[in-house]
């Protein structure tokens, strides 16, 4: 109850508004950037779920999405299938992705764990790479067709915008919704003490599975709004660098609660926009910060480790009765080790 | 000699002599974890900055032997600052990530600097002849690349087993607390085994860059490799690693002229066949 800031419902109204007008008065490309930052941002919370609520940190998030992708494509550009049934298969190609990476990466944990989804996510690049008949191999599927929604094309800024803030809001609310739920407990309770969870009768491997198996299908999600948004679905979007901007994205913003993913996920992606204007050497700029970052703020914008998150909390605390929240509920819905376990 | 045996023997040297270049690659990774349980991610990026440097070296008019001497030493000066990076933070995954971005910065000033053609090391006359025995001819390259996988092997092995140094290392595998209890001073050792395991891979980098071309994107490539080569063989097992990248050679040598397309998945199944029934590897030990 100390440490992290809970400006979780502040935050959210403000930027449920924010997110709602910005179309009104910003530019197509920050539109753009904002859309990209919320996909990296659903990625960021699926990866979130299994490092900040299960402990184990996952490098093969990107190959979750990118199947989400290659359904899409290849469902579109070559079987011209329609997107209504494309989502809802790329979202269960996803899923099931997730199921045979998990029953092989369960067995690791920790930094096994790590290398066990680093080198799947790797073998899963180097099959979209060879599998040229498939997946076209390197350059992938390009100039993918956007749907119509309610008669707008998702080929524009604004009606992709819009979609991407729904459903990165029902992602937000789901996951929120599952990580306090028994199961979301009995999660965080095994990160906390498996043998202890163990010998209460839950069953840690199962728990941890379905972890793996839910964040593969909220990757999936983000997937598809990727493919929305870039058009192109190609092993490059799911090579190590990538895996690791959504990594970065968690541990900025915090990789312990699932608003730390969003927040991260808006801030690299603006930042990965300002360092390539700036300079084409963008990468060294986000290593260099990520090695910062992870040794100076493990625990993320929002894990408490800046006095300015403290200066955020206390700031909303202060706020929050004129407002009509009750300050209380700022730290509610908080669990007691917000932190991840770093040993 | 038929066309079958030769083209069947050709698959079998590609493979064990791939798996010479990944036991250079993996060892030097496998070391650092065993004795530090650190995964060394930047350990790709360390690859690409070796053959780099001994590249440069050789455009500009070195011999080859000074070039791999140059990449390898290049590549121990940047492990020895990563280090200091690293053992600022407390940790295994702190540690690990923090290698990670360091692997990131160092590949994108790789990029920076080289630019991103890909090139290869060219060796000396002498070792690059095609080897001829009984009617059957092999580059000697690939030969020379299983030797020197052998010699590092076998010196690893003899330093480990004979030397003091060799010793206070195995010791810190199975105990470090117990061994800094007994007045060897650790942290020193931590570093020196840390600066090991990038002369080892900065010199694989040299070697490897005569075998494989390489640029960008191969830094992770190589970190893959190693990861799987460990993954089978068993984290911080010198005898895991050659046997491991043995397998891993072997598969991938024969899965590319049989499966072509899939071949990577024969090396998934390999993974999934060895998990399934060592989850710690081949040779590796059960982690509590």
């Amino acid at each position: 109850m100390k440490k992290p800031v809970g400006v979780t419902h502040i935050l959210a109204i403000v930027i449920v508004i924010v997110g709602l007008m910005l179309p009104l008065f910003a530019e197509t490309f920050t539109v753009q950037l904002a859309t990209k930052g919320m996909y990296l941002g659903v990625l960021a919370m699926s990866l979130i779920l299994l490092a900040g609520y299960a402990d184990m940190i996952s490098l093969a998030q990107m190959s979750f999405a990118l199947i989400a992708g290659y359904v899409i494509g290849i469902g579109v550009m070559d079987y011209g299938i329609s997107h209504v049934i494309l989502v809802p298969l790329a979202i269960v190609a996803a899923t099931l992705l997730a199921m045979v990476f998990g029953l092989i990466a369960i067995r690791a944990q920790k930094i096994y764990f790590l290398m066990m989804t680093l080198a799947l996510s790797q073998l899963f690049y180097g099959i979209a790479m060879q599998w040229v008949s498939m997946t076209r191999g390197y350059p992938g599927i390009c100039g993918i067709k956007r749907p119509f929604i309610f008669g707008y094309s998702l080929l524009e800024a604004t009606p992709l915008y819009y979609l991407t803030l729904v459903v990165t809001a029902l992602c937000y609310v789901l996951l929120r919704r599952l990580v306090h739920s028994p199961f979301g407990l009995t999660l965080q309770g095994i990160r906390d003490n498996p043998r202890r969870m163990a010998a209460l009768g839950f069953n840690v491997q199962l728990h941890r599975y379905i972890a793996i198996v839910i964040s593969g299908t909220f990757a999936g999600i983000a997937g598809v709004l990727i493919v929305y948004f870039t058009g192109v679905a190609a092993p490059s979007r799911a090579n190590l660098p990538a895996s690791v901007l959504v990594l970065m994205a968690a541990l900025v913003g915090g990789a312990s609660i699932l608003e730390g993913g969003l927040l991260g996920g808006l801030l690299i992606a603006f930042l990965m926009s300002i360092a390539s204007q700036l300079t084409t050497r963008y990468w060294s700029i986000i290593g260099v910060l990520f090695v910062l970052t992870v040794m100076f703020m493990p625990n993320g914008l929002l894990g408490g480790d800046l006095p300015i998150g403290n200066w955020i909390r206390k700031f909303l605390e202060r706020i929050a009765p004129l407002i009509g929240i009750s300050s209380s509920r700022l730290t509610a819905g908080r669990n007691s080790n917000d932190h991840l376990d770093w040993k | 000699m038929s066309a079958e045996i030769t083209s069947f023997l050709i698959k079998v040297f590609n493979g064990l002599t791939f798996g010479g270049l990944l036991f250079q690659i993996a060892i030097g990774f496998t070391l650092i974890f065993g004795l530090m349980r650190i995964v060394n991610l930047a350990h790709g990026a360390f690859y690409l900055l070796g053959a780099y440097v001994a590249w440069t070296v050789q455009n500009e008019g070195g011999s080859w032997p000074i070039a791999i001497a140059a990449g390898t030493a290049a590549v121990a000066i940047t492990a020895l600052l990563a280090y200091f990076l690293v053992r600022r933070v407390k940790g295994d995954l702190p540690q690990n990530l923090l290698s990670l971005g360091i692997g990131i910065v160092v590949a994108d000033l790789c990029l920076w600097y080289w630019t991103g053609v890909p090139r290869t090391i060219d060796p000396p006359e002498l070792i690059r002849q095609p080897v001829t025995v009984a009617g059957f001819t092999y580059p000697g390259y690939r030969i020379f690349v299983l030797v020197t996988a052998a010699v590092l092997g076998i010196g690893l092995w003899l330093l480990f087993k004979y030397t003091q140094l060799g010793r206070i290392i195995r010791a810190g595998v199975d105990n470090r607390l117990m061994v800094s209890a007994l007045g060897i001073n650790i942290d020193r050792i931590f570093t020196l085994v840390f600066v090991l395991g990038g002369i080892l891979i900065g010199f694989s980098g040299a070697i490897g860059g005569s075998f494989l071309s390489f640029g960008p994107g191969k830094d992770w490539e190589v970190l893959t490799f190693a990861i799987v080569v460990v993954i089978i063989g068993g984290l911080g097992s010198v005898a895991g690693s050659a046997v491991g990248a043995l397998i891993v050679g072997l598969v991938d040598s024969f899965g590319r002229s049989y499966f072509s397309e899939l071949a990577i998945f024969l090396l998934s199944g390999t993974i999934l066949v060895v998990l399934a029934f060592r989850p710690q590897g081949l040779f590796g030990r059960k982690e509590q």
